[in-house]
């Protein structure tokens, strides 16, 4: 139940707080959208709480926000072991810069009289919780390794979920506590941004870089009525122009569309020849859907699977047969005679892995270069986080 | 050419006396509100001193204006603060921004100690405490803490202005018997060229087309204050307490409804001259790309001829109002910077070109101790320039970016023009000293009336808004049936008197609205109101407004609002 709250309520309740909170505060508050800066009041500390704070933290929002865009890239990108190291490493680092930062910050806050004469208790709390947030951060990628190895695959689905509107907490409701802790301590930051300075946030003022360094504004209707009137006319004889050729091309490109429309549900008109075509592929077709359904029947009728005679079984060179869950398997020569069954899925993103056995022992995945223990079904630090399932039963 | 017209001042400096009456119009009509206490939009200064905020000339440290940069052929303006990239890193914290301790710490006293403190021996005092934490402070400096100080050790020697100055001048300067001092109104320029608006990250800070006022749009400001940073003269100022930067806005509100800006309508010296020049924005940011003693005539080169057919016909097809353009042809100002050349922009180079100028003062010797009696120096009166008190080196550093010999023209024609104005005693002088003007006899005559207007209406001449509904300067309508002005009409925001080319009554009543409509959400960011809203009941336009800042319970409050009021 809390958890449902935690995952899936307070997500939505923190969403359209931010949103309906951000444009009513735009649009009704406009004068008092800012970043609220004290530089003005306290300078020198500030210098060793701000600029580390916003160092780390905009960098570690950038990585969060580019896995729960572009999980595929991000997944390549830590499937190599050096980058992944280096991706944490980073993280870390920057966490405790944003720690240390934060830490300045609060006490600055609670110091120096001057800052207190601007601090709101929203302040407060909003300089707490991101204290909180980046501590839970911190101990989640140091307790449980490799988080931007496994978090594509676990939280950003359970993000995606939220957005598309289809909340599926399943993703991510068996994690431990922390991680969980630090979902739930984003969604509730995320819901207060409008209501506090966090606001600055979406002003940040990217389009400076573009933009031509002096602003010349005219108020003046005598000016906008004169020079605006030539081109009033100029742009009146444009519009015409351009709705006329819109519509045309418009109106050509509808017959056209119409006209497939027409014909497809017509259907083509086939020959005798071509009819028979037709009938014979989709015989084919039938044909092999039967045989499938065959195997599939025969496979929940029967207690075994003809794999092959163990005498053609090989320690070094695996044998393809498909298991019960109609997926490939791989069969291999033990140590002591007996056969090991191993499923030949790999458990990362599902590729079946190659059937020779490499001098640990293991076989490999192809897909992101992984490799699997043939008898535990353990993998070795790499994308696949979960063990190989052995197929269980059946010799 | 793209002409535009801009709203100027003139500040004639050997009229100021250093009042202070225009700061303090200033304040009490726009920073007299909670996180403006510090700000004076209109401030005085003493030179040579250190100014305020402290040392802000000195752009080593504050890094504002703009700076050279590529090589010969390629020059090209560069903010000192930043570009565009480390704008961006400097959002969490600007090195260069001046802070309160540059300023000063706000202050009031406990006054109610006078009248609350217990029956005792001592006599009870009211103690001075912080309008930031309201907790007792010691005052350590104020915004004219170095005021008349001339000669003071710790402020006039620090002047950055000295550094131009020989050794022996500098003594000179400070011997005692020759001490002087000269007071420095400023306001924010208005600048041509304004590195403020350049370097505004949100884009918040614009330049008016048809007046050149510089605004900070309260609603797209977000606080990042570069532009604080990025003013070299320090007129910009960060409110702590909205956490939006704030400016000078020439009194646009005043402007617009036909009255002059509060701290020209208080002069008490009448030092201030308004109106209009028209300049060639294309020209701008080239003009500003010469070595710094071309700078002045650089300046002067962007302004335009107000009677030049083509300049005229350039003006109208931008869109700029027969009234501006009217009022250009009349502007004091032009007679000020072009024809006598007598004003220069302050800091010309900052290369912000300023659209302020001042008329360096003369401060003359006219007269002396001798052993012991004070006496005329006779013949020698307003004669000898390098007589003149304040070194002349001074006066460039301030007024030319070092260019000796144009403050030297300026202070000739100053003296001729004096001597014209003098007791027959002056007109006695010989042929020789006249020749150190420089004007011919008309220019100096005409310069003489202008300069010494019995009214403010001579000194008046800004356009109106353009449009046509906004009415002219109150101060310039007088009845002496010289006055060239149409009667100002005060009730007429919407109609009144229409140019030839209005636009048509309802743009025109909108355009009205609309100028209400922005004095009175200024005025409610600004705190002092907090609803403005339409009431059926009171008269069409009256507004219903609610105080809501505690700066009331300070004052005396309008019998009319008493009642109403709710305070902090």
């Amino acid at each position: 139940m809390i958890d449902t709250f935690l995952l899936v309520g307070l997500p939505y309740l923190a969403l359209v707080a931010c949103i309906v909170g951000t444009i009513q505060r735009f649009r009704r508050e406009p004068y008092n959208v800012s970043a609220l800066s004290s530089q003005f009041l306290e300078h020198r500390t500030l210098k060793w709480g701000s600029v580390p704070w916003h160092a780390g933290i905009i960098v570690i929002l950038l990585a969060h926000i580019f896995v729960f865009l572009f999980p595929g890239v991000w997944r390549a990108i830590t499937a190599n072991a050096i980058a992944l190291v280096a991706i944490e490493t980073v993280g870390i680092a920057l966490a405790f810069l944003c720690i240390a930062g934060m830490l300045v910050l609060i006490v600055r806050r609670l110091v120096s009289p001057k800052v207190q004469a601007v601090t709101t208790n929203v302040d407060l709390v909003v300089q707490a919780l991101l204290l909180v947030q980046i501590v839970l951060g911190l101990s989640v990628a140091l307790s449980y390794r490799w988080g931007a190895a496994w978090a594509p695959g676990t939280v950003v689905p359970y993000l995606w979920s939220i957005v598309t509107l289809q909340p599926d907490a399943t993703f991510v409701a068996e994690m431990p506590g922390l991680v969980k802790a630090h979902i739930a301590g984003a969604w509730v930051i995320i819901g207060l941004i409008p209501y506090s300075r966090l606001i600055h946030m979406f002003t940040a003022p990217l389009h400076y870089v573009m933009r031509a360094p002096q602003v010349v504004v005219w108020g003046n209707l005598a000016r906008l009525g004169k020079v605006a009137g030539d081109k009033l006319v100029a742009s009146r004889r444009l519009f015409i122009t351009g709705t006329v050729a819109t519509a045309s091309g418009v109106g050509l490109l509808g017959v056209g569309v119409l006209d497939k429309f027409v014909r497809y549900f017509q259907g083509p008109k086939l020959t005798e020849e071509q009819r028979a075509d037709l009938l014979e592929e989709r015989l084919v077709r039938v044909k092999a859907t039967a045989e499938q359904r065959e195997l599939e029947l025969e496979r929940l009728r029967s207690a075994y699977i003809a794999v092959g005679p163990l005498a053609q079984l090989d320690a070094k060179k695996g044998r393809y047969f498909i298991d019960y869950e109609m997926r490939p398997a791989l069969a291999f020569k033990g140590d002591d005679g007996m056969p090991i069954l191993i499923s030949a899925k790999c458990t990362h993103l599902g590729c079946t892995v190659a059937s020779e056995v490499n001098d640990q022992g293991q076989i490999l995945c192809p897909c992101h270069v992984s490799y699997f223990d043939i008898k535990t079904g353990a993998p070795n630090p790499g994308p696949p986080q979960r063990r190989r399932s052995r197929t269980s039963t059946g010799y | 050419m793209n002409v535009r017209s801009h709203v100027a001042m003139v500040f004639h400096l050997d009229k100021c006396i250093g009042c202070h009456t225009c700061s303090i119009a200033c304040k009490n009509v726009w920073t007299d509100r909670a996180g403006a206490e510090y700000m004076w939009w209109n401030n005085v200064e003493t030179k040579p001193g250190t100014g305020y905020p402290t040392l802000w000339e000195n752009q080593d440290t504050y890094k504002g204006g703009w700076k050279l940069a590529g090589g010969k052929g390629s020059r090209h303006l560069k903010l000192r603060c930043q570009d565009k990239l480390s704008a961006l890193t400097k959002l969490f914290y600007n090195p260069n921004q001046p802070g309160l301790q540059d300023y000063y710490e706000p202050w009031t006293y406990t006054y109610s100690d006078l009248f609350d403190s217990p029956e005792g021996d001592d006599q009870p005092t009211a103690r001075p405490i912080s309008l930031i934490t309201g907790e007792h402070i010691d005052i350590e400096a104020g915004p004219n803490w170095d005021d008349d100080l001339s000669g003071s050790p710790i402020y006039a020697e620090n002047d950055p202005n000295l550094d131009k100055l020989t050794e022996a001048e500098r003594e000179m300067m400070f011997e005692i018997e020759r001490i002087s001092m000269m007071y420095l109104p400023r306001i924010c320029n208005h600048c041509a060229n304004p590195s403020c608006v350049a370097s505004c990250p949100s884009g918040a800070l614009y330049k008016r087309g048809e007046d050149g006022i510089v605004l900070v749009n309260q609603e797209a400001c977000r606080g990042w204050r570069a532009c604080v940073t990025a003013c070299p003269y320090k007129k910009i100022y960060y409110n702590w307490q909205t956490g939006k930067s704030e400016k000078c806005i020439l009194c646009y509100p005043r402007l617009e409804t036909g009255q002059a800006p509060a701290c020209f309508h208080s002069c008490v010296g009448r030092i201030r001259y308004i109106g209009v020049l028209l300049y060639d924005a294309d020209r701008v940011p080239d003009a500003m790309t010469v070595p710094n003693e071309g700078l002045v005539e650089s300046q002067r080169s962007t302004i335009l001829d107000p009677h030049d057919p083509e300049v005229v016909a350039a003006a109208r097809a931008n869109g700029i109002s027969e009234e501006f353009i009217e009022s250009a042809q009349q502007s004091p100002i032009y007679k000020y910077v072009i024809e006598w050349g007598l004003a220069l922009p302050l800091h010309v180079e900052f290369r912000t070109m300023p659209m302020l100028f001042y008329v360096p003062p003369l401060l003359p010797v006219s007269g002396r101790s001798a052993s012991g009696i004070y006496a005329n120096d006779g013949d020698a009166f307003f004669t000898d320039l390098e007589r003149a008190r304040m070194p002349i080196e001074y006066l460039a550093s301030l007024f030319s970016a070092g260019n000796v010999p144009i403050v030297e023209g300026t202070k000739s024609t100053s003296t001729a023009s004096t001597m014209d104005r003098q007791s027959p005693r002056a007109r006695l002088v010989s042929g020789s000293s006249r020749s150190h003007g420089g004007a011919h006899e008309h220019g100096r005559r005409n310069h003489f009336n202008r300069r010494w207007p019995a009214c403010a209406e001579g000194r008046a001449r800004p356009g109106t808004r353009g449009n046509g509904s906004l009415a002219r300067l109150s101060d310039c309508s007088s009845s002496d049936g010289r006055n060239d002005l149409p009667a100002t009409d005060r009730s007429t925001l919407a109609g009144g008197r229409r140019p030839a080319h209005a636009v048509s009554h309802v743009d025109a009543q909108r355009a009205a609205r609309r100028a209400r409509r922005t004095v009175h959400s200024y005025l409610r960011h600004l705190g002092r109101v907090r609803a403005v809203r339409r009431r059926p009941h009171l008269r069409r336009g009256e507004l219903c407004a609610r105080r809501t800042d505690g700066a009331t319970s300070r004052f005396v409050r309008p019998a009319r609002f008493r009642g109403r009021l709710r305070t902090a």
